[in-house]
């Protein structure tokens, strides 16, 4: 079959979408092996997730396109076009890139567990994009399974016909041919005219070094071939395509020509990632559509923190390792700074926790850097006394309390789904961290989800730890911006023998700011070997201290006897205590082992 | 010409007591023998490689234990010296003694062959804490040696105490202090115990069967009350650990703090001389084959960093050595200040100046600037000095001034 030979009818361009752990990528596996791609034997498990990392913590981080070809029961054939989605909510901006690419989607829910609260967001969002959207229900193998009540749910929550909702074990391989007549029969084929000037949106890239940028395409009208002569819309850039091709599992397979309703891929000699940027049009130059796709709003980073080398002797490999991470990933924001204690960095913005922990990952792992990252932030807007406003992304930078005339924060609306047992403790929690309560709406007796107006601030913190600790596992959360809204927020500084310490400053609520500060210091006292002299360890809110630990002073540290003239001996002595302290950074007559920044600054604590 | 001190090492005792991890071991009456002629080879060795005949103002005979050689082999060492250097007309002669191996007819004789001086490491008045330590000899035997040396005619006494035993308490601790204090030596010495790795009583630590150590807090305040206790007794503190009264300082050791050379000879014994510090070989039997029966006259000099020195010299000279280290003018200036702040008078700034012509405040400005805001030195009248305070964080201060 050559590629021109496909009917546009048969062509269905779809994605997965899913709570986390509710089981997209073995579904897509094993659509991939009953599509006859690829052999059993060839198959990795979760073939669409080629990172290492994605792999280890079971999350799709970069959207990726297969396509497969289906021998279906009525006797055609179909080319599937499978766009893989990360169902992360802080991938949310990749998840509608991908959805923009698609006609349907499937909605994967968790037989035992039903609902959860990703599950609403990426629904809602694949409405958004008129996509049509079916049901399975997965995980039907397990005892716990209750496919019934789950196929309620989605009918009374989501308003989403279940009756025939496939019954599928995506691990086991049952109903998934189910599945793929559904999607023959339930996702429409994409409209558009092959013979119209060419239009095809960008919806994902990635650099190569040999075949310069690699641009994603779904082909909304028109043909794209090689050798033809390309403009994108919005930069203006123009190219030749070199090659175009479609998606093999995990590699990219070259094609004569795509076609209207396709999805697939070009390359261009195109150098730099910005000339074909995401959300951008692809049309002919020659011959150039009438008008642009909507394209998408660019990501916002959402959490901002300083990204040190521990070795400060590296810093130009992390700016070569955020450099080539932002090519393929346009949302990783970063700028230079430098910190008393910690030397030159950047300031690296993030679309949220996860985000950033990922890129963190990756960092150290693809690049071989030893990271020292301080306190993750996120976005305040300063109101000045002189009328003018500025976006806080560092501490450090917040001006002088007397040209303040107020500050804001960003406000995100969540839902968290929770069996109704843990709605107390739940609850609690939102109120601890200045959750604004919405309301509760019941799924049925025994689960419910609780809507809150919670400071971003406050969630990126520690919140999904202390939500999994006191829900035992069964709370999920989704959250999105809503808006900025003012608070009472101060900058938090700790200080080492009366000296501030750049690295470890914050912006936190007024309220907060005592609790925070007392665990600063009292993790920092921890982490500081003592001195000659006693130590206090402050924390301080506009001048004010608020509160204080000390380190006690080394008691004795004295070697009584020098024998016999043996002096080269005592000096040895000395000469490994003198080594052990120019591993330490000094800062206020303090020397300080960088250890104890990362150990102070290290994310997901318990407390 | 210069000053010049001189080191003996005697590298034997009766039994190694459980703390001890020096160069000395027990041995045979030939044993003792054959390294006593060996030393006295080595004297003269070194005799012709000082060809100038500095002024010897020092000896210090150390151990182990010299006092188990015979007074006769000890004349013999000292006769030696004297042969071989010049000393001064008022020379301070040490030999370190313990109790239950002199008697006072060694003692008589030991002061006719030169020694003014004996150091007695008692270490402790209480027969319990002497049997831990595995000393030989009982606190009664202590007091006896102590006296019989004053009938023998010694008018310079030391006395060695250690603190901060297993299990000890403040007020034994204070006991043993006035037991010494009661016996009116001219000078004391009180170290506190450490447990050096390898030896019984560190195993013995590890393994549970010792007493609690005292913590530091008791062990500084058994320092402190040190100092309070004999200052009352007459004895004042002039170094970490050394207490004297007025006049009878130990010219020997002040002599390590202050930078004056020495030579050091016998087994594993460290010498400073001519800016090199070196060691002697710590093994028995290259010692003795070098210092031996052998012919010396075939000794060639190879690659040594000694300028003009007699062609007798170099048998000293060429000697086998653990380490030899030139030092450079940072090493000495590192050396000038931590050697130099053991003592409570500190150093001089104008001295350091004199010698390095770079003021102190030049090198160490910084470094002084920290120490003093720490409260650990104090800088008064062109000297610098540790405080109580410093003295308790000593090696983290010193080590501050390594460049």
């Amino acid at each position: 079959m050559t590629d021109t030979s496909v009917l546009q009818k048969h062509i269905r361009n779809f994605c997965i979408v899913a709570h986390i752990d509710h089981g997209k990528s073995t579904l897509a596996d094993r659509m991939i092996e009953k599509t006859g791609v690829l052999t059993s034997r060839e198959m990795q498990s979760q073939v669409l997730d080629n990172m290492d990392l994605e792999r280890e913590r079971g999350i799709t981080i970069k959207s990726q396109a297969v396509r497969l070809i289906y021998q279906a029961k009525d006797g055609q054939e179909y080319m599937f076009n499978l766009i893989d989605t990360p169902g992360h909510v802080d991938f949310n901006y990749e998840v509608s890139r991908s959805l923009a690419a698609c006609d349907g989607a499937i909605l994967v829910v968790d037989a035992t567990q039903g609902i959860q609260a990703q599950t609403l967001a990426n629904v809602y969002l694949a409405l958004d994009h008129d996509l049509d959207v079916f049901p399975v229900i997965n995980k039907i193998d397990l005892p716990s399974a209750r496919p019934d009540e789950v196929k309620k749910e989605i009918e009374d929550v989501i308003g989403l016909e279940a009756e025939d909702a496939p019954l599928i074990s995506a691990k086991q391989g049952i109903g998934i041919e189910d599945v793929l007549e559904e999607v023959v029969t339930k996702i429409p084929a994409p409209d558009g005219d092959s013979d119209a000037p060419l239009k095809a949106l960008i919806f994902d890239s990635l650099y190569d070094s040999y075949k310069g940028v690699i641009v994603f395409v779904r082909l909304r009208d028109g043909r794209l071939k090689k050798g033809m002569k390309v403009r994108m819309c919005a930069s203006g850039a123009e190219a030749e395509v070199v090659e175009v091709g479609y998606f093999g599992p995990g590699q990219f397979l070259p094609c004569d020509e795509l076609s209207a309703g396709m999805v697939g891929y070009f390359t261009a000699s195109i150098k730099n990632i910005r000339d074909a940027r995401v959300g951008d049009t692809v049309t002919e130059s020659v011959r150039p559509c009438e008008e642009a796709l909507p394209g998408y709003k660019k990501a916002q980073p959402m959490v901002y923190c300083g990204v040190y080398p521990s070795d400060t002797q590296r810093y130009p490999d992390l700016k070569d390792a955020l450099e080539k991470l932002q090519l393929n990933d346009a949302s990783l924001f970063f700028e230079p700074e430098s910190s008393l204690a910690l030397g030159f960095g950047f300031r690296c913005g993030f679309l949220g926790l996860l985000h950033m922990e990922v890129i963190l990952e990756r960092l150290e792992r693809e690049y071989d850097l030893d990271l020292i990252a301080t306190a993750p932030g996120v976005v305040y807007r300063i109101f000045k006394t002189d009328g003018t406003m500025m976006e806080l992304t560092n501490p450090s930078n917040l001006p002088d309390e007397t040209l303040i005339e107020h500050m804001e924060e960003p406000i995100v609306s969540a839902e968290i789904m929770v069996t109704t047992e843990f709605i107390g403790s739940i609850m609690q929690l939102c109120q601890e961290r200045r959750g604004r309560y919405l309301g509760t709406e019941y799924i049925e007796q025994t689960r419910a989800i609780l809507r809150y107006e919670l400071p971003l601030g406050e969630i990126i913190y520690d919140f999904f730890d202390a939500l999994k600790s006191r829900s035992k596992g069964y709370a999920s959360f989704d959250y999105e911006l809503k808006n900025y809204e003012p608070a009472k927020l101060v900058k938090l500084d700790i200080l080492v023998n009366k000296t501030p310490v750049d690295a470890l400053s914050f912006i936190v609520h007024a309220d907060g700011a005592y609790e925070r500060g007392r665990k600063m210091c009292e993790k920092l006292k921890d982490e500081i070997p003592r001195q000659l002299f006693e130590v206090p360890i402050q924390a301080a809110v506009g001048g004010r201290v608020i509160a204080r630990e000390t380190v006690r002073a080394v008691r004795k540290d004295v070697l009584a006897k020098c024998y016999g003239g043996d002096i080269s001996r005592k000096k040895k002595l000395l000469e490994k205590q003198k080594e052990g302290k120019k591993r330490m950074q000094t800062i206020g007559n303090v020397e300080i082992p960088k250890e104890a920044f990362i150990n102070v600054l290290k994310l997901g604590e318990n407390d | 010409m210069k000053n010049l001190s001189l080191y003996l090492h005697i590298p034997f005792c009766v039994r190694k007591c459980r703390y001890c991890d020096f160069l000395s071991g027990p041995a045979d009456e030939a044993a003792r023998q054959r390294y006593a002629k060996a030393l006295c080879r080595e004297i003269r060795a070194a005799g012709e490689f000082c060809r100038e005949k500095e002024t010897v103002t020092t000896v210090y005979l150390g151990g182990g234990t010299p006092s188990v050689l015979a007074p006769v082999q000890i004349r013999k060492i000292l006769d030696t010296v004297r042969e071989c250097f010049s000393l001064e007309e008022n020379v301070e002669i040490t030999m370190e003694i313990n109790p239950g191996t002199v008697t006072e007819e060694d003692l008589r004789s030991l002061r006719a062959a030169g020694i003014n001086r004996l150091s007695v490491g008692v270490q402790s008045f209480r027969d319990d804490e002497l049997k831990l330590l595995g000393r030989i000899h009982t606190a009664e035997e202590a007091k006896d040696v102590m006296r019989a040396a004053r009938r023998a005619g010694f008018s310079n006494l030391s006395l060695d105490l250690i603190s901060a035993l297993p299990g000890q308490k403040l007020e034994d601790f204070i006991f043993n202090l006035e037991e010494a204090a009661a016996l009116r030596p001219e000078h004391i010495s009180v170290y506190s115990l450490i447990l050096e790795e390898g030896t019984p009583l560190a195993r013995m630590a590890q393994e549970g069967q010792l007493p609690p150590l005292p913590g530091d807090e008791l062990d500084r305040e058994m320092y402190h009350e040190t100092a309070k206790i004999l200052a009352r007794h007459g004895y004042h503190r002039y170094e970490i650990s050394n207490y004297a009264m007025d006049g009878f300082e130990s010219r020997h050791n002040s002599g390590y703090w202050t930078g004056r050379e020495y030579l050091g000879l016998g087994l594993g014994a460290s010498s400073y001389f001519g800016g090199v510090r070196f060691r002697g070989t710590a093994s028995m039997g290259e010692y003795l084959g070098y210092y031996g029966e052998k012919d010396l006259s075939s000794v060639k000099v190879e690659g040594t960093d000694f300028s003009s020195i007699s062609q007798e010299g170099t048998v000293f000279a060429d000697a086998p050595r653990e380490e030899m280290e030139q030092l450079s003018e940072e090493d000495r200036m590192a050396e000038f200040m931590f050697l130099g702040l053991r003592m409570t008078r500190g150093v001089s700034e104008n001295e350091f100046l004199e010698r390095f012509g770079a003021s102190m405040e030049d090198i160490y400005g910084k470094v002084l600037q920290r120490h003093l805001a720490a409260g650990v030195i104090e800088r008064t009248d062109g000297r610098v000095f540790l405080t109580e305070r410093g003295i308790d964080v000593s090696n983290a201060v010193m080590a501050d001034y390594l460049l």
